[in-house]
């Protein structure tokens, strides 16, 4: 079917169609002359019909007359009138061999009955049925019958008849009956075409006669057959129709006899259609055969030319077409053997595609170029897409350092962003992740102890975009607070866009609310209750005259409220005063044993019905404290000791050491304090409650306040009690102690390399440090955080994931271990990063065990004193540093007296060993320089030489040095009895400059 | 006879303050030292009328007057409470609770003379 169309839409299809159309005419022309020529071939043949059927009429009118005149004639021959039957017969049968035409002759008797015949009858035979006789004797005159089956010879005839009159009366009737043979040689004499017909009816349709008659149609009544109704219809004389044999053919009809005959009788003769038009369709067919092969040969030399002159210069230039649209290059088309509009379309289709290449050169061109600048532009984008993600992390680390609860909400309630507060809030109130908006607002508000009210809010979110509001909401299972605000995040133009809520536990803050407004209505009531007595009281004072007793009652009471509003309220501003941190300990070095001696002093003296008892050691008990605060809290215990031993009795107090802290303790005898009040008894305004203690007085703050004195001075209170036989109420507060007491100056080592590591706690240990060796930054963290050192070496390449700059960075970013100093001991450089990140002095290695003594003792000095020893000799040295390893002071060494000058200059020891005989600057310049300095400046000298001294530089030298040592003589000793004395005396002069 | 008054307070200098206000004028004080002696002296001595402190160790005023006046021999017994003026939320709930008067502390004698005779006036 694709083929077809392909073809009739194609470029040769349409060659074809137009070819087949310039045939048409002579196709038509061809039938136009065909049709004529059957339409002649008709009217030939049915002419040829009617003119045979006219004949054969003709025929047998004559035939018909000629009998009329035999029949005369026979019937005047006595033989026949008298009807003698043998003489008779006799000479019909004669007649009849002269006249073959007849089939037979006779004469019937008056009533029918054949009474002689040319040819023998079988047996009688009547005719008085045949329309011949009976129209024989009812007109006495000759009589034409009809076409029938003769009764003696039985062969199709037609009789005539005449009546033999005597006298006018019918004797007989003398009758021949005419053979119709010659009706089967009608279609021969006529040369009428093969397959004719003669066919004789009658008016009742019955066949009379036919000829041939193959079929037998004889005898038969048809009157449905198509010709039977046109021969009765009697419409034409020829016709066009069906035979009764089926076969079509063009009759002729003619009526048999003349009307006067009075037999409706017709002969037809019919030509076969087929027959009759061969001839015409034999010549259609042979002119359509040759028109065919015109047609062929035209289409052939169509086809031919049409290729060559028209579709290959269009397929060629399809081709040139689909090969540019395919991106290759452009091969100019050259169209030959075409009519010119062809090649003219192929030189404007060169010409195009010359355009077409030369634009698409251009287009690769700019393409090439803005693929350039998008490739560019692609990497600015991902530059900034990568800041961007970096900017995202840091805002969420941001966000989820953050201890609120940030979350931000599509206006649908969609969770949009959220910190690490926000999941820690959703998690404590059970919601399950991944929960819609309607089932987070759900779960959230059952875990509160208000969901209705919880959901009515965020419903009133939802209905108003624009809200912004605090709401405070209750966890109830933990009973934390939360306050939440809640608002509208808007973009430039100022539409929402989102909700915000951050959400902060309020607990603490609640509380604390709660809390002021419950003291500011006890402070209230505390201070108006006695303020109520000393109203009351000196209002009745001035009603009640003349009552002394009275009114010395009333003003005794006055006097006595008065000053307990006074202790209240100074009480109470202490306490305030503790609390809001604005308070300052004067903290200074005292005896807490003179302290509590005074106090006790003072309240025996105060109360005659209590004794009381003071145990304290015989030493100093020397604690770090404002006198004043602890005398305070002292006073409080006592106070409450007595006040609470209402019967009187003993009052015991303690002054101990225990474990490095003193110990004060009030126990009295009293009535104790009941179990259940215990927990409550530091907190202000509370007084211990029972039947026994309703008169003591006292403002409940007392306690209170010796907590708050004595956690600021970093101890603890607290007491035991059994309720009935008494309490012992404590505090401790830290020894001042004495400096060495608090441990070994110890350095961390950190260093991955043994051998080194070995070296380190060489040089330091016998310098007196205690120190400790980690390999790695992770056990050097975590060591520093368990037990701080004084100061850490830190190599850079260290066992474990950190390297030393790690390990740095994080001692100097953690509080507690940003202030220890670290030493950055390392061979390669760095010095710049290890000061920028907060190392206290950087040591290349290999450094001398000098260098890092002077580093080490810089940073921790020992605050016992610094000694210096100048002198060339190491060995000396050695010594010297050996002989005070122990003392605990930091002792520096200098090679000469320059270094020494340096180093007095920069550290201001106390003590200077000083050798005399040293390169550059020696020992005897050493003192000159510091002679010339300020006395406050200049340490004081132990001069150690292996000089011999004269007396006179020995005398010069003692104006100097508080020492001169000989080395022949030397004594360790010695040396560090001199450096004692002249730290005592030091010490001394420092206490007396101060005091 | 005199009415008979309870003076609950555990400052022992209010307690004389109202005795020696209202004693003069032939009252009979009675004094209470907490919540729980309140209660205890009040079922015992069915007194004609009562002063009550807020702020008391133990029961205080608040819940002294709850079990008196959930007792039906009190449901009338005229209670006047001393409070402090910041104690103002405490006072809401001291007069749902049934308290009859306040008096803020300070109070002069007269003022309380005067409360004390009308509302014992007012009963009898």
């Amino acid at each position: 079917m694709r083929l077809v169309r392909a073809t009739v839409t194609g470029l040769r299809g349409r060659l074809l169609v137009l070819v087949l159309a310039a045939l048409l005419p002579a196709l038509g022309l061809m039938l136009y002359r065909a049709l004529e020529d059957r339409r002649e071939a008709t009217f030939h043949a049915k002419a040829d019909a009617l003119l045979a059927a006219e004949s054969a009429a003709r025929t047998q009118s004559q035939y018909v007359e000629k009998a009329h005149q035999l029949l005369i004639g026979l019937a005047q021959l006595p033989a026949v009138r008298s009807a003698r039957p043998e003489e008779c017969s006799l000479i019909l049968a004669g007649v009849l061999r002269d006249f073959p035409v007849y089939a037979n002759l006779g004469v019937a008797a008056p009533n029918g009955d054949v009474v002689c015949s040319a040819v023998p009858a079988r047996g009688p035979v009547n005719v008085a049925d045949r329309a011949y006789f009976r129209r024989a004797v009812a007109r006495r005159a000759f009589a034409v019958g009809e076409y029938h089956i003769g009764r003696i010879t039985g062969r199709a005839t037609f009789a005539v008849g005449i009546p033999v009159l005597e006298q006018g009366r019918v004797e007989g009737v003398v009758f021949a009956a005419l053979d119709l043979d010659w009706l089967n040689r009608l279609p021969q004499e006529s040369r009428l075409l093969p397959g004719s017909v003669v066919t004789v009816l009658d008016s009742q349709g019955r066949v009379l006669l036919r000829k041939p008659d193959a079929e037998k149609w004889v005898g038969r009544t048809l009157p449905e057959s198509e010709l039977a109704l046109r021969v009765l219809s009697r419409q034409a004389r020829v016709a066009t129709v069906h035979g009764i044999d089926g076969v079509r053919r063009f009759y002729g009809i003619v009526p048999l006899l003349g009307a006067d005959s009075g037999a409706d009788v017709y002969v037809s003769v019919g030509i076969p259609t087929d027959a009759a038009l061969a001839g015409a369709t034999h010549k259609l067919q042979r002119d359509v055969l040759v028109l065919g092969l015109v047609g062929l040969v035209a289409l052939g030399i169509a086809l031919t030319a049409g290729h060559v002159f028209v579709v290959h210069p269009v397929q060629l230039l399809a081709g040139a077409a689909r090969r540019i649209a395919a991106g290759d290059p452009h091969v100019p088309v050259r169209v030959r053997h075409a009519p010119h509009e062809l090649a003219e379309l192929g030189r404007a289709f060169d010409a195009m595609a010359d355009a077409l290449q030369r634009r698409e050169d251009e287009l690769r061109r700019l393409n090439a170029d803005l693929e350039r600048r998008i490739a560019e532009r692609t990497d600015a984008l991902e530059a900034a897409n990568r800041e961007l993600s970096h900017q995202a992390s840091v805002n969420q680390t941001v966000l989820d350092a953050a201890t609120d609860a940030i979350a931000l909400t599509g206006l649908d309630g969609k969770l949009l962003v959220a910190n690490a507060a926000t999941q820690r809030l959703m998690e404590l109130f059970g919601v399950s992740p991944g929960a819609t908006p309607a089932e987070v607002v759900e779960q959230a508000s059952m875990g509160t102890t208000d969901p209705a009210g919880f959901a009515a809010e965020r419903a009133a979110y939802v209905a108003d975009p624009e809200r912004e509001a605090m709401y405070d909401y209750q966890h109830a299972e933990s009973g934390r607070w939360f306050r939440r605000y809640s608002g509208p995040v808007r973009d430039e133009s100022g539409a929402v866009l989102a909700r915000i809520y951050t959400t902060r536990d309020v607990t603490l803050e609640r509380e604390t609310d709660r809390l002021k407004s419950e003291l500011l209505s006890t402070v209230s009531h505390e201070l108006r209750t006695p303020l109520a007595s000393i109203l009351g009281f000196s209002e009745l004072l001035l009603e009640a005259h003349g009552d002394e007793t009275k009114r010395t009652r009333y003003a005794q009471t006055i006097h006595g409220q008065a000053e307990r509003l006074t202790n209240l309220i100074n009480d109470f501003l202490d306490l305030q005063r503790i609390e809001a941190g604005g308070f300052e300990l004067m903290l200074e070095r005292c005896d807490l044993s003179d302290v509590v001696r005074e106090q006790v002093e003072a309240f025996t003296a105060a109360s005659t019905r209590h004794t009381i008892e003071l145990t304290a050691p015989g030493e100093r008990v020397p604690v770090l404290a404002e006198q004043a605060r602890i005398a305070q809290v002292v006073a409080n215990l006592l106070s409450n000791a007595i006040k609470y031993s209402p019967e009187g009795g003993l009052v015991s107090v303690a002054l101990d050491v225990v474990d490095g802290s003193s110990r004060v303790s009030v126990t009295d005898r009293g009535i104790g304090i009941p179990a259940d009040q215990r927990d409550r008894l530091f907190s202000k305004f509370f007084r211990v409650d029972s039947s026994d203690t309703r008169d003591i007085g006292g403002t409940g703050l007392g306690l209170a306040l010796c907590l708050e004195i004595v956690e600021a001075h970093g101890g603890r209170i607290g007491f035991e009690s059994t309720e009935g036989e008494g309490s012992t109420f404590w505090f401790e507060i830290p020894l001042a102690g004495d400096e060495d007491e608090r441990g070994a100056r110890s350095i961390l080592v950190v260093e991955d390399d043994h051998a080194a590591a070995l070296l380190l706690v060489e040089h330091l240990t016998t310098v007196g440090y205690k120190v400790d060796v980690v390999a790695s930054g992770e056990q050097a963290l975590e060591r520093t955080l368990a037990d701080p050192p004084s100061l850490i070496t830190l190599d850079i390449t260290l066992a474990g994931e950190l390297d030393g700059w790690q390990v740095l960075a994080r001692l100097k970013s953690d509080s507690r271990t940003a202030g220890i100093p670290v030493i950055v001991c390392t061979a390669g450089n760095g010095r710049r990063e290890a000061a920028l990140l907060g190392a206290a002095d950087f040591l290349v290695k290999p450094f001398s065990a000098r260098t890092l003594r002077e580093a080490v003792a810089r940073l921790v000095p020992s605050g016992k004193g610094v000694v210096v020893i100048a002198d060339d000799d190491e060995a000396v040295r050695a010594v010297v540093r050996e002989t005070l390893a122990d003392s605990g002071l930091d002792v520096l060494e200098a090679a000469n007296g320059a270094e020494a000058l340096a180093l007095v200059r920069s550290r201001a020891p106390d003590l200077l060993v000083l050798d005399l005989l040293m390169p550059e600057v020696d020992g005897f310049e050493v003192l000159e320089r510091l002679q010339a300095n300020g006395r406050s400046a200049r340490p004081a000298i132990v001069v150690l030489t292996a000089h011999q001294l004269s007396a006179a530089e020995r005398r010069h030298l003692s104006s100097r040095a508080v020492s001169v040592m000989e080395k022949v003589s030397y004594s360790s000793a010695k040396l560090r009895h001199v450096v004692d004395q002249v730290l005592d005396g030091r010490a001394q002069a420092e206490v007396r400059a101060r005091t | 006879m005199g009415p008979v008054i309870l003076v609950c307070d555990d400052q022992s200098a209010l307690r004389e303050l109202v005795r020696a206000t209202l004693e003069p004028s032939g009252c009979e004080i009675v004094e209470a030292r907490d919540g729980d002696e309140s209660l205890e002296l009040a079922r015992s001595l069915a007194p004609d009328l009562i002063v009550l402190d807020v702020m008391m160790p133990g029961r205080s005023g608040l819940q002294v007057l709850d079990a008196l006046r959930n007792d039906p021999r009190f449901e009338q017994t005229p209670v006047v409470v001393l409070s402090a003026r910041a104690q103002l939320a405490e006072r809401e709930a001291l007069a749902q609770a049934g308290a009859t008067r306040f008096l803020t502390k300070p109070f002069s004698p007269r003022e309380l003379r005067a409360e004390i005779a009308s509302l014992l006036g007012a009963r009898t």
